[in-house]
This record gives C-alpha cells, structure tokens and sequence, in this order.
C-alpha cells in the first residue's frame, strides 16, 4: 500500500490544477520575453516539466512564486541563446510580412501597434521589466513577486513605478498617433 | 475617448491550446528515459565488474620487437589464446623458438603479431595467421 503523500507536497494532480490555473498568466509574462507564441509555450511547458523534477523539495505554498522564478529564468535563458544565434548566423528577424487583403489596413495597424508596444517592454531594463509584468499580468502579491524575483517588497513597488512611468512615457504620444 | 495607451501593453493572450495535454505527455514520458538510462547504468555496471573479474589481463604488446618463447609453452599459449578469433595452434612437444612482433591494427580489440620461428624463418614483411589447438 502506498503512503498518502502529504496535502503540501505536488503529486500529479496538484501538478495538472497548477498548470490549469497559471497557463495562462505564465504564458503572458514570457511571452513578453520572447514574442512568439510557440517559443513562449515551449517555456511554459518546460517550467512545469521543471517544477515536477523538484517536487520532492516543492512546497505548495511557496509553488506560484517559484514557477514565475523558473519560467523568467527559462525565458531569459532562451532569449540569450536567440540572440548569439542570430549573432552567429548573421539572420534577420522582425521583417513579418503582412498580407495583402481587405484587411490588410487592419493588420499593418495591429503590427504598428505591436512593434510600438514591444518595443517599449523591450526598452525597460530587465528587472523593472520582470516587475512589472508580474504585478499586471500574475496574481501574485507584491510579496510572492518579491520572494520570486528574490528582492526586497520595497523594491518590487519602486521598480514597479519606475516601469509604468517609463512605458506611458515610451508609448504615450506615440502611441496616439498609430491608433 | 481616451485610449490608456498601457492596455494594450498588458493586454491578456490566450496561449495556444492542447498546453495540458502536453504536460501530460512529458510528464508520462518523464519516468520512462530516467529509468532507461538508470537501467543502462546498472547493466553497463554489472559488465564492467564481470569484466574485471572474468577476462584476463590485457596483453600489452610494449614496443619491444619480440618475446622470445617456447612452443607449448603455457605463457605463450595464453598469449596466442587471445591473438585471433582462429586462436593459436601449437603443436604438444614443439619447442621451436618463435619471435613475436606486435603489429598495429588501429583497433583495441585485434592483437595482430608477425610471428617467426627457427624452424620456418618467414620473409621480411610477412605476416603469418596462427592457428589454435590448446589442448
């Protein structure tokens, strides 16, 4: 007979209730990192497979601010590696082409809109960057994004504002003028 | 209206579907490589002691030219035992003198000699094949 393993250690179906509940909220901070929806899954899928090879040393407790400390540092990783391989073999990226159909308007604006807004995330220094997007876009208080990120909770907020004000600066009248 | 101009910076994205599924998969398949390779481990574990324990020591061919040995001696029969699938033949009651030259085969696991005797003297460059009768 097998013992029960006890409520705050992650067993398969503590593991699957997890990924239901933070996909998506994962999804959308890396996907901040990478900009491409594949790549951003991939990562994802590889900090869930991550959690599950430490769950011996997980606790449920601690567990969300930890898949948001894997997942950053996946995407981070991931990030890096992209750029020395565009480095090494002299590629191009970010010339998409858009269609030329009826709404073809439409796309070039949602492009224009993209590349204001990614361009703004990307011009934020790393750190401000991973605060702000885990205060907006996670569920996690600004202690679990502290105990995440491995900062103090004061500078969680000071970095927090820093970033909102830099990106309303970045996209403000800009912004404006593409939409 | 006034559009916030950081909606769009945090605007909420499905990501792609089948995510659980995945998960599923590669957490099923997660045990399996482990155990394989843990298993591969044990096996490769268990030759290598069998090894040690069961083969003889490997013959080292030093860069001498030749060992000076006796037919039906029981060195040199368990030298040639391990010389060539064939084997080594040496005739019971035969004490030509043999001269043994190690030959390079480019592989560990072929010994290849040019073998001489008083009895037979082989030409320069020749290489003799050895056939086996221990017994």
């Amino acid at each position: 007979m097998h013992p029960t393993p006890p409520s705050d250690m992650l067993d398969h179906a503590g593991l699957e209730a997890l990924f239901q509940r933070l996909e998506g909220p994962v999804y959308n901070v890396v996907y901040r990192w990478l900009w491409d929806p594949q790549d951003a899954r991939e990562v994802v899928q590889e900090a869930f497979l991550r959690l599950w090879r430490m769950r011996d040393r997980v606790h449920m407790d601690t567990v969300e601010p930890l898949i948001y400390r894997i997942a950053i540092n996946q995407a981070s990783k991931r990030l890096r590696w992209r750029k020395t391989w565009r480095w090494l073999s002299f590629e191009r990226g970010g010339d998409e082409q858009v269609g030329d159909d009826a709404s073809a308007d439409d796309a070039l604006e949602a492009e224009q809109r993209l590349r204001c807004v990614r361009g703004a995330i990307e011009a934020l220094p790393e750190k401000q960057r991973a605060v702000v997007m885990l205060c907006e876009l996670s569920d996690l208080s600004y202690g679990q994004v502290a105990e995440a990120l491995g900062i103090p909770e004061g500078t969680v907020a000071s970095r927090r504002n820093a970033a909102m004000n830099a990106l309303r600066r970045s996209l403000g009248p800009r912004h404006e003028e593409v939409l | 209206m006034t559009h916030d101009p950081l909606h769009d910076v945090f605007e909420t994205l499905e990501p792609p579907p089948g995510g659980l599924y995945e998960l599923r998969r590669r957490v099923r398949g997660e045990g399996t490589p482990r155990r394989a390779w843990l298993g591969g481990l044990a096996v490769a574990a268990v030759a290598a002691a069998l090894w040690v324990v069961v083969m003889p020591p490997a013959i080292d061919p030093g860069d001498t030219l030749a060992a000076q040995l006796a037919c039906g001696d029981a060195a040199l029969a368990g030298l040639l035992c391990d010389m060539s699938e064939q084997g080594a033949s040496v005739a019971p009651g035969h004490q030509h003198r043999l001269a043994l030259e190690p030959v390079s085969t480019g592989s560990d696991r072929v010994l290849l000699y040019r073998v001489a005797s008083n009895s037979e003297p082989l030409e320069a460059g020749q290489i003799r094949r050895v056939e086996r009768s221990v017994e």
